[in-house]
């Protein structure tokens, strides 16, 4: 069975090899998504009911090669004008006020940048809630390591200008670990090159060909736990990197770790439930 | 319809027939190809995939992924708001459309 039909597919392939790739890649998936989901006999007749794939290839050579009857400029039907808040420039104004409008009209920028996000139809829910909230995220996770981090030592001289040997404290303080003070301005910084980080994924998100608005944008079950369960597993594992690699906190980067784990037993339990209406 | 009737016929109805289908559910590739050459309205599925992505082009039609009752992943299509729109612009104008058309064709 499984070799007539890859038979079948291969003299697709062949037939298909001329058209435009994205064409011919739909005409490819959608064929073979039928057939691989039915048994032997069944894909038999259907591969008789789809015909020779040199005539598909023909067929769908033609209509590619029609003029549309609707669309811009058809006096048939209305035009469904692209909605302003989706157009490229919309897109762009959105994209680059997430990235440096912090910066540039200090906190502002930013805000302005965010409700035309939420106002537009050009990204997905979940790619909304991303933007906005990772910056904040990754910029929390750096801040929250801030508080192991050690008070700033302040080395006081003593005596009256006798020499003495350094004592042993003024020599515990480590210079290569990054004090409190340091972390809270590193974290500032992380922010903004976060949503830098966050504003071109958008541009990138939001100017892709090709991306289908549903009528109805449902979250669902599986999106919020993918959106929880990729988020705690990341969290988990930087601030657990953090506190190893930078404060030498076994105890916490532990804690970091079962906040991970927890996080991937999430994505597990995500991916036994049934993907439901996923955009593509 | 009759292969006689001719292809421009066709051609300007097959997009409002898909429209109108999967106003009423949405569908897979297999099946919209099945339910339209069961009318004659296109000749194969071959025939179908371009005019999706015109439609999808145009907004009027969005894909997603799901599960079916048997099992498999498939690309469904669905009907968006644009879509409706056009659709029910369509739907106004046909019936005048076809009756003139009628009256003028009638025979003695």
């Amino acid at each position: 069975m499984t070799k007539t039909v890859d038979e079948y597919l291969e003299r697709l392939d062949a037939a298909l090899g001329a058209m435009p790739y994205a064409t011919a890649r739909e005409i490819r998936a959608g064929v073979e998504e039928e057939l691989r989901s039915l048994d032997a006999a069944d894909a038999d007749e259907r591969m008789r009911a789809l015909g020779d794939p040199a005539d598909i290839a023909s067929a769908a050579a033609g209509t590619l090669g029609e003029a549309p009857a609707y669309g811009p400029g058809s006096p048939y039907a209305p035009t469904s004008p692209v909605p302003a808040t989706r157009s490229t420039g919309y897109v762009v104004a959105t994209g680059t006020l997430i990235a440096v409008g912090a910066i540039v009209v200090p906190v502002v920028g930013w805000i302005a940048g965010v409700i035309m996000l939420w106002c537009s139809s050009a990204w997905h829910r979940w790619e909304k809630i991303v933007a906005t909230v990772a910056p904040f995220a990754v910029a929390g996770l750096i801040r929250l390591a801030s508080l192991l981090a050690p008070e700033p030592v302040v080395v006081e001289p003593r005596g009256s200008g006798e020499f003495h040997a350094p004592g042993l404290e003024e020599y515990s303080a480590n210079p290569f670990i990054p004090s409190d003070y340091d972390v809270f301005w590193t974290s500032l910084l992380v922010l903004v090159a976060a949503n830098l980080g966050a504003g071109a994924w958008l541009l990138l998100r939001g100017l892709a060909p090709q991306r289908d608005r549903r009528l109805r944008e449902p979250l669902g079950a599986r999106g919020a736990l993918g959106l929880i369960g990729g988020l705690l597993v990341l969290a988990g594992l930087l601030f657990s990197g953090i506190c190893v690699a930078l404060f030498a906190q076994p105890l916490v980067a532990l804690l970091s770790l079962v906040v991970a784990a927890v996080g991937a037993g999430v994505l597990i339990v995500r991916a036994s439930l049934t993907p439901a209406g996923r955009s593509i | 319809m009759t292969a006689d009737v001719g292809a421009q016929l066709r051609k300007g109805v097959v997009e409002p027939c898909i429209l109108g289908l999967l106003a009423r559910e949405p569908m897979y590739g297999w099946q919209l190809s099945e339910a339209l050459t069961a009318e004659g309205l296109i000749a194969s599925i071959g025939t179908l995939y371009p005019i999706l992505g015109r439609l999808r082009e145009r907004g009027v039609i969005a894909a997603f992924e799901q599960s079916s009752q048997a099992g498999p992943v498939r690309k469904y299509y669905e009907v968006t708001e644009a879509g409706e729109r056009e659709l029910a612009a369509f739907r106004e104008q046909w019936q005048p459309f076809t009756r003139a058309v009628e009256r003028m064709v009638e025979g003695p």
